[in-house]
Order: C-alpha cells, then structure tokens, then sequence
C-alpha cells in the first residue's frame, strides 16, 4: 500500500464495498451452482417424465388405431377385399406418428401393408422391419374376429420420436427457461449489489464525515505545527478516540512551544555549563563587531585556558571534567557578575570547548582595565576546586585583545586572543598577557604545530615509513620497525620526536599511538597477503604509562579486525620510560601479556637501573642503542659494550637487536659476537610502504615462511 | 284451423294436382334419360350437361327438356322401363343386351366411353404358375370382379362357358373347386383381382383392357409378373339404348343429335364431362355379332350364373 495512498474514506468505502461484494459473490455463486444443480436434475427428470407419459399416450391411441382398424377391417378381410384393406390402411398411416399398419391373417402373414404392391405380402408382420430404431417404436396389435372366430389381426406400429422428441424438446425449453432465471436473478442480484454497493459509499461517506474528517483537520493541524504553528488545535469535543488524539495533539504542542525555546537556547548554549557556545559567542563577537563599526564602543576579548585541567581529566575521568568545568563556569560567572566587574551587564562569559573559557567585554578598551578582568579571573580559579574529594588548584593562561585597537575581524580577534593567551602559557602559566603585534611571528609556532597535528591526526594524514630488521646470520628479514612521519605543508619534514613531544604536551599522544598501530597492522595485514606471512612489525608506543591507556584495546581490537595473532606486533619501549611502563602489575604490560604481544626494550645500554633489573622486566628483547653500534668501528670500548650486552641477553634467553648498522664491518662484528638481528641504512632505509613492498621481493632470500619466534632465540 | 276446414283444403290440393298433371302430359314433352349408378349425387353431374345439350337440340320435336332419373340396381331401372317411364339410357354391352331382351328397349348408338369405341377382356395368371391357357383352369379358380360387369364377368364367363369348362361359384377365394370343375370368385373390385393373382390367392384374374393398362388396378410391379393367358372378342365399351315405344322421330333426331355432338365444337365440353366420351356413332357389324352372342348366351348364363 505504500505506493497508494489511500484516505480514510476511501479505505471505509473499500473495506464496505468489498465486504459486501465478497458475501454477495458468494452468496451468488452457491445459489448459481444450487441452481444449475436442481435445473439440471429438474431437466433429466421433466424430459423423462414427459417423454413416458406422451409415449404411454402414444402407445394408447395407437392401440385405440389398431382396435378401430379390426372393427373396420372385419368385412374386407373376410372378403380378402385388398381395396378396402388397402384404402383402411392408407387411413390409418395417414395419421402422425404411424410407422405402418398392416393386416395379418392368423398367423400373423401380412395380408396388407396399405401399398398398392403389398411387397410384404406373406411376411411375418412382428418382424416387419421399419426405417425405426426398436427403441423409437412401439408395436401393438388388435384381432379382427368374426363372431367368436379370429379372421386376422392389425398390426400398428407407432413412433415413440415425438415423445423423446418432446421431451429433448422439453428439456430444451427447460434449460432455457432455468437459463433465463439464471440471467435474471444474476441481474436482480447486480442490481441488489448495485444498491448495497451505493449504501456502502453512503455508509463510508457517513463514517468518513464523522471520523475522517475530524482526523484531517488534526492532520492538517499537525502539519501546521511542523511548521512552526504554536495555537491551539481545532476544537473536538468528543470521549473517543478522536477528542483523545486532539487532546494529544494539544498536549504535543504545547510541550512544542516550549521546547522550541530550549532548542533554541541549546543551539547556542553550553549543554554543560549552561554558558554560551562558541556558536553564539561569535554571534555576539560578531554583532559587537558590526555595532562598533556602525560607530559603536570598542570592546576586549578574553581568551581563558585552564592550566593542567587535563590532569583532572586524565585522573579522575571525564564525568570529573565535567563537572569540574561546571564549577570553573559557575564560580567564574558569578565573579564577573559581581564584585563590580561587570557593569551593566556587559561582560559575557562563554564556553568554546573543552577548557577554553572566553569573555566578551564590552566597552572595555583599556588594557589596564582588561588586565584587571583577567587578574580577576586568575585570582577566582586560584582556590582549589574539590571535585570527588580531590582537591585541585589550577590556573589559568589568559590572552587579552582589543577592538578595535588589534583589528576589528572576527577570526582575526579570535586568533589574537589565542596567541597572546599561548604567550601568556610560555610565561609560565596562570598569568595573562595583552596581545600585540610581536606576537605575530615566531612565538606562536609551537602552538601551531599542536593544532596542525590535531588537524593532521584528525585526518589521519601523517604517514608510516618502515625499516626492515633482518637476521643477522643471513640477512633475512624476520621485522620491519614502523616510524612516524609527519611532512608539514609549512615547516616540511617535522621530527618525529619535536612531534611525539608536542603530542604528548597536548594531550594528543593517545591518539598518536593508536593512528601508529592501526596503520602499522593495517600494512603488516596487506604484507601477509602478498605471501610475507613471517613478517612482524614493530611500533614505538608512548601512551602505554597513562593510567587508563585506551591504546591496550584499541591493539587488541585492530589485532582482532586483522586476524593477526599477538606475535605480529612487537611494542617497542625507549629504556628511558621503561621503568615507568612497565612496572611487573602495570596494566600495559599485563594486557599486552595477555593479547601475546612481546615488548622490546629500545636503545636499551644507557642506564643503569634498567641494566641491573633485566632479567626481572617483562621484556621479550632488548634493541641495543645505535651508540655502541657506532662505536664499533670506532674504538674496543664500544665494542665490548655491544658484546656484552649481548651476552648477558643471551644469558637470561632474551634475544637482541642491533641498531643503525650502516657498515659491513659492524655486521661482521654482530655476527662475531653472535647478535640476532640487525637493521640499518647497511641493509635499508626506512621507506614507504609501496617501496618495501619492492624491497622484499628483492629480498626473498632466506624467507623460510615462517615467523621468527622469540623462543628460537632463548637459550 | 278446425277439422272440416282441413279436410276441405285437402280435397281442393288433390283437384288442383290432377289438374296440372294432365296438363304435364298433354303440353310439355320431356324426355327421360336413365342411368343405374349408387350415387346418384356424383353421376347428375356428369349426366346433366348432356341432358341439356339434347334437350336444346330435340326441341324441334317438341321436347322441352330432358329429364334424369338415377336408380341403384339394374332390377329397379328394368321395371321402369318397362314402365315406359325411362326412355334412354346408356349401358354395358350386358346392361344393353339385359334391357333389350327383358324390356323391349332398342340398340340406338355406340358411345365412345373413355375414348375407346371398344374394348375387350383379358385373362391373366402370374408369371410362375402353370396355367398356359384357358384348358389349364380346370381345378383352379378364377376371380372376377362383380357379377355386374360386362367385361369382368360376364363376357368372360361366356367364354369360358364355350370353352366348355363347368364353372362353380366359391364363397371365398381360399377354397379349392370340386373336382373336375374350375372355381370363381367375385374380388369387389379390379385391384383385388390383381393382388388376389399377384399374392396367389387365386389362379387366374380377368380384366378389361382399359383396367389392364391402369397403374392404380395393376401396378407396375404387378404386370411384369403377369401373363395374359386368353383374351376375349372385342366388345363396344358403351352402347345407348331407347325404350321400345319411343316415338321414333324423337328417337331419330336424339341419334342424329348425338352423332354430330363431336363434330360441334360448343358439344365437346359436354361430351367430355360424361365419362370422357368421345363421340357417339353407330355399332358396327362386329358390335352387333358380339351383342347377338351375348343375346344368345344369355338364357344359359342365367342358368349357370342365378
């Protein structure tokens, strides 16, 4: 039905309509097959009655024929008088229905048939042969007597045809009578559905006029508040379920006409704290703007960011954010609101998103009186916020703009606001700083670069490059290492570690780290499709100390959608953090235990701490620092490091990597000193996916098919 | 209307009637043609024109008209005649000979019955019988057709009396003659004759030449199993004879009247519708040797045949 639209009334009438013509049809087609029944039985039986009884009628006057032809036939007969029989019998067959008579002696020879030839003269008259069937004639007979003595007999034979006749005839005129009542009562019963059919259309007009109409004016009153109608819907004083959809409606309106003004107010509003969003914030900056210009006041902007709020998120989860950020807008309004800060109403706080405050202050112009709104500020949020039972003190970084004395754009206020905020955070946090011009150039770089990697991440357009690791004993490549590269449109090739740092400051690392892994095993799953199945990758994961690393699931999620077992993925941990990692219960190292994901230890040799407690880390190897790899050419020092280290891996069963092998000599070395694997500008640089590819078909060699395990390598 | 005045009426009627009929007598002269036929209603109709023709034509003798007197039988019409109250009538050659002999009546002309002047008996047996001739007969039966007919009887019975056979009346056809004798039976009618040989009923049938030759009395299928055994003289098909004591004028100018009739175109008519007669005209010497047979045959006839 959903390509016909139907109205009610139209479905009333269909459904009447319909009901009616099925009980007639029916009702039509059993009296029509009863009919034919009876007709039928009626015709078999009228015909065959008729047909008897004409035929007993017939038999009977042929027999009163035959008893008239004896009395007539006595004279002549008795006188052998042929013209008499003969003008007797041409009387007789003259009548309808008279197949022949004929005159018998007592032995029943014809004496006569009525012809002038009487070719029959002397045959047996019963077995006188007529162009009549048996069962179309009827034989009877009469003496002719002469006083007591028999003389002869007539013979009559009498045509039943007209009595079947008749009653074929009969049943004919039966059939078409039964017929013709059946043509009649069809027309009687079309004329009934006729008349039944227009009352059901009066009947669904009725239902309609009392129901349908109703309902569309309630429909029409629906659409009406769809678009945006907000009176009261048509009158219907009824108890049915009619006046209840009228009173529904009448409640769905009005509880319309209130929340279109919550809409409204959430459109640019805070959901949180209740503040006005950044989308009304620019509203109103704009208006101001567009006032100002038209001859209006200036007015300052404030552009406020909370110090280390991320700690509070990062400690005690997001709904502590929240509501610590509630409690910053709250108290923040009101001291605006007060202490005779704002005059007139003119100062407007806003919430941009996340931590970022901002106020619009109108009418203010002057630096000195802006500096004391964001001193303010500073001084309010400087009281500690208990949220949870925790107490917290932060600060805040507050940037301070003019208009129109720093321009009077929109985006360009914005922006200035930003940038003398981030020059208040370079100096040291939780102090304002009023924009100027200076601040244009070089100062506001780092804070690019953060948003630029925000961007980048967001659009996941950093890209991996991989270094292959191969044996050290033929040179087969068992792993690649994936690094990070970020090639800015601006800066060009940014460093990963200017990058990772950066994305550790704001906040963004979590994120770093999961675009790495779902790349990294996004390849490595390709890799395994073009017959590299042995291949393990190796990634650098930073977030792993975070108290809550949502890396962990997300690794064992992108394992999960690759089907690629744990032992595909090596995480990688610079020795510098190792000890912060991976502490024995740290929930990094138990989950990777879990999901089967080894962890090597990165430029592993430079500090002491993690030396004297190897064997007691949870580490699968040990990647010896590129230092003594370096130094092997270099001087004996260096290379006792190297061995030793690999040594005393070898002695607690963890195998070992060299780093940045860049010459044949330093190969030799590992090889002498029995070190496992190798990797460096000697075998390969890091390179994009599409030319790994190339370099491992070059590369087959040594490629047993299978994955290198860490137990090959325990001793 | 008292006793006496009815009585009186009575004898004034009777006066007044005896009155005209002696006038009738004297005055008007009419001739009186008879005829013996069982319907009289049918056989008027053919008698009338010609009674009227002759009427017109004897009116210079003094008839005024021609009257018509219809009997049943032969007996009644003899007595008549006698009577003088017939004085013409047109016969059989047997009827003829019968009224000349009995009544007095005389021979006056031939008439061409059915367009022939003369005709004559045929005796027939079927194709697969013995019967070859007249000398067969003797032990089987002969049907004729009614004791009344000239050619159907009575000319052949004389035959067969010449012939020397003794012949002996059978009651139904079915019986055999005594020996020595030929049997005969009367059919009623000359189609019975033809069935009766056809079917074998009897052995031989005789018949006039002119019923021979009708389909309706020997139908076709009939004729060609037939066998015409012996065949009797030639004998006038009709003859008129006038009552003795007709006045011989009237006698001759009626002969003379009815021999021009087929020369008069107007008499044609008329002479068709009585028995599609072709003229009248005189016996012929043969006519009249067979008449005088008959004559002579007669006494002796009645004696074989009461």
């Amino acid at each position: 039905m959903s390509g016909l639209r139907l109205t009610l009334t139209q479905r009333y009438a269909l459904l009447i309509n319909g009901t009616i013509l099925v009980v007639i049809l029916l009702l039509g087609a059993l009296y029509l097959h009863k009919l034919k029944d009876t007709s039928a039985e009626l015709r078999e039986q009228s015909g065959g009655e008729l047909a008897s009884r004409i035929e007993s009628q017939l038999v009977e006057s042929g027999q009163r024929l035959a008893d008239g032809l004896a009395e007539r036939a006595v004279n002549p007969l008795y006188a052998l008088d042929m013209r008499g029989l003969r003008d007797m019998l041409i009387d007789a067959t003259a009548s309808d229905g008279i197949e022949y008579a004929v005159v018998t002696d007592p032995e029943g020879r014809i004496l006569h048939d009525g012809s002038l030839t009487i070719e029959s003269f002397g045959q047996q008259a019963r077995w006188l042969d007529v162009g009549d069937t048996e069962a179309s004639l009827a034989r009877v007979s009469a003496p002719v007597t002469l006083a007591g003595e028999q003389l002869g007999a007539v013979h009559v034979g009498v045509s039943l045809t007209p009595a079947l006749v008749q009653g074929e005839r009969m049943k004919t005129q039966l059939g078409e009578l039964m017929a013709a009542r059946t043509r009649d009562m069809i027309a009687s019963m079309a004329l009934y559905a006729l008349v039944l059919l227009l009352a059901g259309l009066l009947l669904a007009a009725v239902i309609s006029r009392r129901f349908a109409t109703p309902i569309r004016q309630l429909a029409d009153y629906a659409r009406e508040v769809g678009r945006g109608r907000r009176d009261a819907p048509p009158a219907m004083e009824r108890g049915d379920e009619i006046g209840m959809l009228a009173a529904s409606l009448d409640a769905m309106s009005r509880d319309l006409r209130l929340s279109a003004g919550e809409v409204d107010y959430l459109a640019y509003h805070d959901s949180l704290t209740r503040l006005p969003n950044r989308a009304q914030f620019k509203r109103l900056l704009r208006e101001e703007v567009e006032r100002m210009r038209g001859g209006g006041r200036g007015f300052g902007v404030l552009f406020i960011d909370l110090d280390q709020f991320k700690q509070v998120n990062d400690t005690l989860g997001h709904e502590a954010g929240d509501e610590f950020l509630t409690i910053v807008a709250n108290r923040l309004s009101e001291r605006l609101q007060t202490a005779g800060l704002d005059y007139d109403g003119e100062l407007t706080l806003a919430r941009l998103g996340g931590d970022e405050f901002t106020v619009l202050a109108r009418g203010v112009t002057e630096p000195a009186r802006g500096e004391q709104l964001a001193a303010a500020v500073i001084e309010t949020l400087a009281e500690p916020i208990e949220v949870q039972t925790q107490a917290f003190s932060i600060g805040a970084s507050i940037g301070i703009t003019f208009c129109p004395r720093d321009g009077d754009d929109l985006n360009v206020l914005l922006r200035n606001a930003d940038r003398a905020m981030y020059r208040a955070k370079e100096a040291g946090r939780n102090t304002f700083c009023v924009y100027d011009r200076s601040m244009d150039g070089t100062a506001t770089r780092q804070l690019s670069l953060e948003a630029d990697l925000r961007d980048v991440l967001n659009a996941n357009d950093l890209t991996l490059a991989y270094q292959p690791i191969v044996r050290v004993t033929d040179g087969a490549v068992v792993a690649v290492e994936a690094l990070c590269r970020w090639h800015h449109p601006v800066l060009g090739y940014v460093q990963p570690s200017r990058f990772v740092q950066i994305a550790e400051q704001s906040g963004q690392i979590e994120h770093l780290d999961q675009f790495v892994v779902s790349q990294l095993l996004h390849d490595l799953s390709q890799l395994h499709d073009e017959g590299f199945a042995h291949l393990a990758g190796s990634a650098n994961i930073a977030s792993l100390h975070l108290r809550k690393p949502a890396i962990l699931e997300h690794i064992a999620e992108r394992l999960d959608y690759y089907q690629l077992s744990g032992e595909h993925l090596r995480i990688e941990v610079r020795e510098k953090n190792v000890m912060r990692h991976l502490e024995h219960a740290s929930v990094g190292a138990r989950r990777l235990r879990e999901l089967g994901v080894p962890i090597w230890i990165d430029d592993f040799g430079t500090r002491i701490a993690t030396l004297k407690h190897i064997d007691v880390l949870p580490v699968s190897g040990i990647k010896i620092h590129s230092e003594f790899i370096d130094g092997i050419s270099a001087g004996q020092n260096q290379r006792v490091v190297a061995q030793a280290i690999t040594e005393m891996c070898h002695n607690i069963g963890l195998p070992v990597t060299a780093e940045g092998v860049e010459h044949q000599e330093q190969l030799e070395y590992l090889q002498e000193i029995g070190a496992d694997f190798a990797q460096g500008y000697l075998f390969a640089r890091p390179m994009p996916y599409d030319d790994l590819l190339g370099y491992l078909r070059r590369q087959r060699k040594g490629d047993d098919g299978r994955l290198i395990l860490l137990s090959d390598y325990v001793r | 209307m008292g006793p006496e005045l009815a009585k009186l009426l009575r004898q004034i009627i009777a006066v007044l009637l005896l009155l005209c009929a002696t006038s009738a007598t004297a005055a008007p002269r009419v001739l009186v043609l008879g005829a013996v036929h069982d319907d009289p209603n049918e056989h008027y109709a053919a008698l009338k024109p010609i009674a009227d023709y002759v009427a017109a034509a004897l009116a210079p003798t003094g008839i005024e008209s021609v009257e018509i007197v219809i009997v049943p039988d032969r007996a009644q019409m003899l007595n008549l005649m006698r009577d003088g109250r017939i004085d013409w009538i047109s016969e059989t050659a047997f009827g003829a000979v019968h009224l000349v002999e009995r009544a007095g009546a005389e021979f006056l002309a031939r008439r061409w019955k059915d367009g022939t002047a003369e005709y004559r008996s045929l005796f027939f047996a079927h194709n697969d019988s013995d019967i070859e001739t007249l000398d067969d007969l003797a032990g089987r039966t002969v049907a004729f057709e009614h004791r009344n007919s000239t050619s159907a009887f009575f000319a052949p019975a004389v035959m067969l009396g010449e012939q020397g056979l003794t012949l002996h009346a059978m009651a139904s056809p079915r019986e055999a003659p005594p020996p020595g004798s030929s049997g005969y039976v009367f059919s009623g009618a000359e189609y019975n004759t033809a069935v009766w040989v056809d079917k074998g009923i009897v052995d031989v049938g005789v018949l006039s030449e002119s019923n021979w030759r009708d389909a309706e009395t020997v139908p076709p299928g009939f004729i060609e199993r037939f066998r015409v055994i012996a065949v009797s003289e030639p004998m006038p098909r009709a003859v008129e004879v006038v009552r003795g004591g007709l006045d011989a004028d009237v006698a001759d100018a009626l002969r003379e009247a009815l021999f021009a009739m087929h020369e008069d175109a107007a008499a044609l008519q008329v002479l068709n519708a009585f028995e599609g007669t072709a003229r009248f005209d005189a016996l012929s010497e043969t006519d009249i040797d067979t008449l005088q047979r008959i004559q002579e045959a007669l006494p002796g006839f009645r004696e074989q045949f009461p």
